[in-house]
């Protein structure tokens, strides 16, 4: 084995030493036959002709002997990868070209992968994270995914024996936070005192919770604060433990601090911790320890690795009494699953369904491009692959050689594309992914593993064979007898694939870039606002209930807040809307007439929304008929509602709606006004039915938005509304405070992600189209050189074979736009649903811009084959035999 | 006539197993021996002498022929040896095989 291993390596390193004891070697044979044929009684002459005779091919020996000796196939390796690199660096456009083409392709597979992790696959940074599950419940026969009750986890975690712990956490606990420094929201977990040990985190400093500190209600105020809360509030300070920390309006004492690695299990980071029993401060909408109040998600640790089924089949067992009796909507059942990644909403697992799909046809398509242009190379190659084959080189070899040059730009061009989607994934994180629609920060992390590094690689290496070996089989191809002048015969044998290839490029590079054009302008449009005007608005969510205000003493301070607003002058006009109850959709209500006979199974389903007066004049919502409510609209006086044209339609009241008696769950109302729709939903989704009612008839509600129509850009007039907000009461916490442009950009994330990445795939395939189609020509003009030269020779001028490869180009290019066009209007119907107004929006003015792009790009492709062309010298052409 | 396969290196080990030997040798040795039936090409028979010098069955060195040139001498290592006792060995088991089938009734 070691001398195998040392002969290799001798014959590696001293190659000229070896070669030169062959070549000596097999002249000495050779010297030693010819003395047999002089000894024979020949003349000198014709016993060397004998001896060269017997002899045979003495390269082809020598290549067997240096096969045999088992070191060639390390050493060819080396010789082509050397080969190769000096013959991409002789030809810079095509390799530059090649590797760029490539670097697209996998990046957009690398982004893909990448984002996938993060979302799914990426283990949670704890303690043996194979073993954490999630204990979820489940809703609507296992169809959504359900909170649990304080109650329902106590119940799970005593009877649970496959887990070795059963922990409650709820993530996404809004906390109002002051220390004598600051005053902030901050998104904060509660979480049960097992918490931490289960999850096997050790504290940065100080400790985490003991099980006596979460066993009473309400007993134990103290708080652990995440790393990054330590770092930006408390400079760092081990001074922190027991420092004060008042949330919600409660004091805690800090006791420890988590590590920087961990930052809660939701995609939202947990700023701070404070333990179950304080569940009523961090939760202030339900008495957090009745069976009703279901806010707690559960995780566990599997008492052995790989027994989830187990886990369950007994949490299955478990289900408390009350969820088999659930009505539709509650809790019904269980599921016990692997915790990774950050399990983000559906959206995003259709994005990357778009994603991976888009990005592996873009792999197809680039490859396909490449095996063109290795073609085209392999032709223009055709001679110096023939004094190679002629020189003695076996097919297999040149085939190698061929090969290892692709493999090579694959190489290249994953490890660019890896570096592509670093900044690719880094663009998608902090345009999409850096806030959720209510301006909370948000952490997904991207960043490359190993495993999709080496995926991704892999697959350019795979792409590397596929666009490599065929064209090189093609190429090695060389018929016995064929001279150093060959030609490549198959250009006008077949060029149909090819030509088809260009145009069906071209008719995805339309469709592609019709298709992101519309998705663009919609979701400028939806930005824009539709039926609204969402510019110099500014929102901002102001929650008494978190300190525990009445409503008594909350109203008069909303009203206080909205009269100071006004008085600003910058201020254009103030509203509000309830929380819950949005001006985006809002909580449902059913609503039908008093003459309806069957009342409430023919109600219709609407959003309900109640706002404050010159809520429509400030978000620019257009009042068809009727009146806005007023100051006048109290509890004393008359209820009054507004509905919208879609309610108004599904009424059909003869004449007319104003006026008529309207039934809610809520009570009787009488119509005073109707105002236009406004598709705040998802776009495409046709208008909710919606009705609205006055805040200030209500006189239950505690928490507002507020929404502040501003004389100039609201992004610079922020901190003056809090300030002026702040004054009509300092405790009152102000939140999501931002322009309503803001609020747009989150609430239409798949929309915005949607036309980006599909733009950026027309970019890509355009890009492609131009690099096939410049390959197809390229290689036309190289294998017609001869016939281009005898044209010019018989009197065609120069302009002429520009045109003539100019139009063989664009031909099959028109075809691919008309059936791009074609394919185009199909991807509507399958977009249709993410564009703002389906039925007015035309398609041909993008159609026709998507074409003008194709065919420019298109004529710059086809630029420097016909450039070639027309300086062909018919001498030259002609002189090759 | 040509070597079955497999047989050259075994007739190889066998001439270098006499005395060491240059490559012409080997050649003119199997020729003479076999009564000019076999005869091994060039082509064979050096890249079947370097798979054998690779295997640590022969080992090469360099001498001074009858007619005062540098040739490449072959001779047999003990790893060779064994391997042509095995390989002898080996050989009788078949052709004693193969002769029973074809001699059978």
């Amino acid at each position: 084995m070691l001398d195998d291993l040392i002969y290799r390596l001798r014959s590696l390193f001293r190659r000229e030493q070896v070669e030169h004891e062959l070549d000596e070697e097999l002249k000495f044979h050779f010297h030693c036959q010819m003395d047999e044929f002089l000894e024979a009684g020949m003349s000198r002459r014709e016993a060397l002709r004998q001896a060269r005779l017997a002899f045979g091919g003495l390269d082809q020996i020598k290549e067997e002997c240096r096969q045999a000796r088992g070191v060639s196939a390390l050493e060819t390796t080396i010789r082509d990868t050397v080969y190769s690199l000096w013959g991409l660096c002789r030809t810079p456009v095509f390799s530059v070209v090649a590797v760029l083409t490539l670097a697209l392709v996998t990046g957009a597979l690398a982004t893909s992968f990448n984002l996938s992790y993060g979302f799914f696959f990426r283990p949670l940074p704890v303690a043996q994270a194979d073993e954490i599950v999630a204990v979820a419940a489940t809703r609507r026969h296992g169809t959504e995914r359900g909170f649990v009750s304080y109650p329902d986890y106590a119940h799970f975690r005593q009877h649970a024996r496959t887990l070795k712990g059963l922990a409650a956490h709820y993530s996404t606990a809004p906390l109002f936070a002051v220390t004598a420094e600051r005053a902030q929201e901050i998104n904060g977990a509660v979480v049960s005192a097992n918490f931490f040990p289960l999850l096997g985190i050790r504290p940065q400093l100080g400790r985490f919770f003991r099980a006596n500190e979460d066993s009473v209600p309400g007993q134990h105020p103290v708080a652990v604060v995440g790393y990054s809360l330590w770092r930006d509030w408390f400079a760092s300070s081990r001074d922190v433990l027991g420092r004060t920390l008042k949330l919600n309006g409660v004091e805690f004492t800090v006791i420890g601090v988590a590590p920087e690695s961990f930052r809660g299990l939701s995609s939202s980071p947990n700023q701070v911790y404070i333990p179950t029993m304080m569940l009523r401060t961090g939760y202030r909408w339900c008495d957090a320890f009745t069976r009703d109040c279901t806010v707690l998600q559960m995780v566990g640790r599997l008492a052995e690795e790989g027994s989830l089924q187990e886990a369950q089949a007994e949490a299955a067992s478990l289900l408390p009494a009350h969820w088999l009796e659930a009505e539709e909507g509650e809790n019904s059942g269980v599921r016990v699953e692997y915790l990774h990644g950050l399990r983000p909403g559906p959206s995003e697992s259709r994005l990357l369904v778009l994603l991976l799909l888009t990005a592996g046809l873009l792999l197809l398509a680039g490859c396909a491009n490449l095996a063109g242009l290795f073609l085209t190379r392999g032709s223009a190659r055709a001679g110096e692959l023939s004094i190679r084959a002629w020189l003695g080189a076996s097919r297999f070899r040149l085939v190698r050689q061929l090969v290892t040059e692709s493999l090579l730009v694959a190489l290249c061009g994953g490890a660019v594309g890896i570096v592509l989607s670093l900044g690719l994934t880094s663009v998608i994180r902090s345009n999409f992914y850096a806030v959720d629609a209510e301006g909370h920060p948000l952490f997904y992390d991207f960043t490359p593993d190993a495993t999709v590094v080496s995926a991704v690689l892999t697959m350019s290496v795979l792409a590397g064979f596929v666009f490599g070996l065929l064209p090189a089989i093609r190429s090695s191809r060389i018929a016995p007898g064929e001279g150093p002048g060959r030609q490549d015969r198959s250009v006008t044998d077949r060029p149909a694939l090819r030509t088809w290839l260009v145009s069906a490029q071209a008719a995805a590079a339309v469709a592609l870039a019709t298709v992101a054009a519309m998705l663009t302008s919609s979701a400028y449009a939806v930005m824009q606002g539709v039926h609204f005007d969402p510019s110099q608005v500014a929102l901002m969510r102001l929650r008494p209930r978190l300190l525990q205000y009445p409503p008594q003493k909350a109203q008069p301070f909303l009203e206080r807040a909205v009269a100071r607003l006004e008085a600003l002058p910058a201020v254009e006009s103030v509203s509000l809307w309830g929380h819950p109850g949005g001006a985006l959709g809002g909580p449902e209500t059913r609503v039908w007439l008093p003459q309806w006979p069957a009342q409430r199974r023919q109600a219709i389903s609407t959003d309900h929304g109640q706002i404050g007066p010159r809520f429509f004049q400030t978000l620019g919502i257009a009042l068809l008929t009727g009146r806005e409510f007023t100051s006048r609209d109290t509890p004393e006086s008359m209820r009054v509602a507004i509905v919208n044209r879609s309610l108004a339609d599904r009424l059909r009241i003869e004449g007319g709606v104003l006026g008529a008696p309207l039934r809610l769950d809520s009570g009787e109302y009488q119509v005073v006004g109707v105002v236009e729709d406004v598709p705040l939903q998802q776009p495409g989704e046709s208008p909710r039915p919606k009705v609205y009612t006055p805040f200030w008839q209500n006189p239950e509600l505690i928490d507002a938005r507020l929404c502040v129509r501003l004389r100039g850009d609201p992004a610079s007039m922020l901190s003056l509304l809090a300030r002026e907000v702040n004054r009509a009461d300092p405790e009152v916490p102000i939140a999501e405070l931002m322009p309503m442009s803001t609020h747009l950009a989150g609430l239409f994330r798949p929309l915005r992600i949607s036309s980006a990445f599909v733009a950026f795939t027309a970019v890509l395939s355009l890009l492609l189209s131009a690099v096939g189609l410049y390959g197809t020509l390229a290689f036309t003009v190289a294998g017609r050189g001869r016939e281009i030269g005898i044209r010019m020779a018989v009197g065609a001028n120069p302009r002429d074979m520009r045109a003539m490869v100019v139009s063989q180009g664009m031909k099959p290019l028109a075809a691919g736009i008309a059936a791009g066009a074609g394919v185009a209007l199909a991807g509507i119907g399958v977009v249709r649903h993410l564009l703002v107004d389906p039925s007015s929006t035309d398609p041909t003015s993008f159609l026709a811009i998507a074409a003008l792009l194709v065919t420019v790009t298109g004529l710059a492709a086809c630029w420097l084959p016909a450039h070639r062309a027309a300086s062909i010298d018919p001498a030259l052409a002609l002189r090759k035999p | 006539m040509d070597l079955p396969q497999g047989t050259l290196d075994l007739l190889i080990l066998r001439i270098l197993s006499l005395q060491r030997q240059h490559g012409w040798g080997i050649a003119q040795r199997i020729k003479q021996v076999s009564r000019q039936t076999l005869e091994v090409r060039q082509g064979s028979l050096y890249p079947a002498l370097h798979r054998l010098e690779r295997r640590g069955w022969i080992d090469a060195e360099w001498g001074t022929s009858k007619n005062n040139r540098r040739a490449k001498y072959y001779k047999l290592t003990p790893k060779g040896e064994r391997q042509l006792a095995k390989g002898t060995e080996g050989w009788k088991e078949m052709t004693a095989a193969v002769a029973q089938i074809l001699e059978s009734p």
